[in-house]
């Protein structure tokens, strides 16, 4: 527990903040020597919470080609043309 | 899923106040066995049965002078006193564990490397048992 010194104790002056056992801050409270320190925040491991973040967007860079030939990976693949033969002819 | 214990929070209370800066401790049990191999119980393997209990702690940390905690100054001192004190090792959280028992310092280090943080370590040796409690 984390403790506020209000007294003069031992090597301990007014204003120490000191981590000791709760029976020894009860003791120590009791006789006017220190207060219970009002932050104990070492004690305290609730994890803040975070703003939940939305996923990024991520643009993979292919290093091994042109910017030119991404383009054209990239580029609407055309359409292929059918070829008109005798058994795929329109009727 | 069991809660398991963040070791930050477990650390030596030493006559009730913690070891200042430190960055790790611990706690062993030790238990020697005394041989009970008799003609009448021979199997190949040893037989024993419980002897002699002992228990130290140890602790590290970063030195620092003007901790309110347990400083390297009071280490030392209660090192040269050979001082007793009660040491108790917990999170200091009602409802958990305690192990507690009268100590001294039995060892103390300190480290001092080139542009690197100034450290210490030690050893407790405890006299006589330790004991398991609960916070309340």
């Amino acid at each position: 527990m984390i403790i506020e010194i209000l007294k003069a104790h031992g090597k301990w002056v007014p204003g120490d903040v000191v981590d000791v056992t709760r029976q020894t801050a009860a003791a120590l409270s009791f006789t006017g020597v220190c207060r219970i320190h009002e932050d104990q925040t070492r004690r305290d491991y609730t994890p803040t919470p975070t703003e939940p973040q939305e996923p990024q967007q991520v643009t993979v860079n292919n290093y091994f080609l042109a910017p030119e030939q991404v383009q054209e990976l990239e580029a609407e693949p055309k359409e292929k043309e059918i070829k008109r033969s005798f058994f795929n002819r329109k009727k | 899923m069991a809660n398991i214990v963040n070791g930050t929070d477990l650390r030596f209370y030493k006559a009730g106040t913690a070891i200042g800066e430190a960055t790790s401790c611990q706690i062993s049990f030790t238990m020697e066995t005394r041989s009970a191999l008799t003609k009448d119980n021979v199997g190949g393997f040893t037989r024993v049965e419980a002897g002699q209990r002992s228990a130290t702690g140890s602790f590290q940390g970063l030195m620092a002078y003007d901790t309110t905690n347990e400083s390297v100054s009071d280490l030392f001192t209660s090192y040269t006193n050979g001082e007793k004190f009660i040491l108790r090792f917990t999170d200091d959280t009602n409802g958990h564990p305690y192990w507690e028992g009268t100590a001294m310092i039995t060892q103390i280090d300190f480290e001092a490397g080139v542009e690197a943080n100034a450290g210490y370590s030690g050893t407790f040796t405890f006299d006589g048992a330790v004991t398991l409690g609960t916070e309340s």
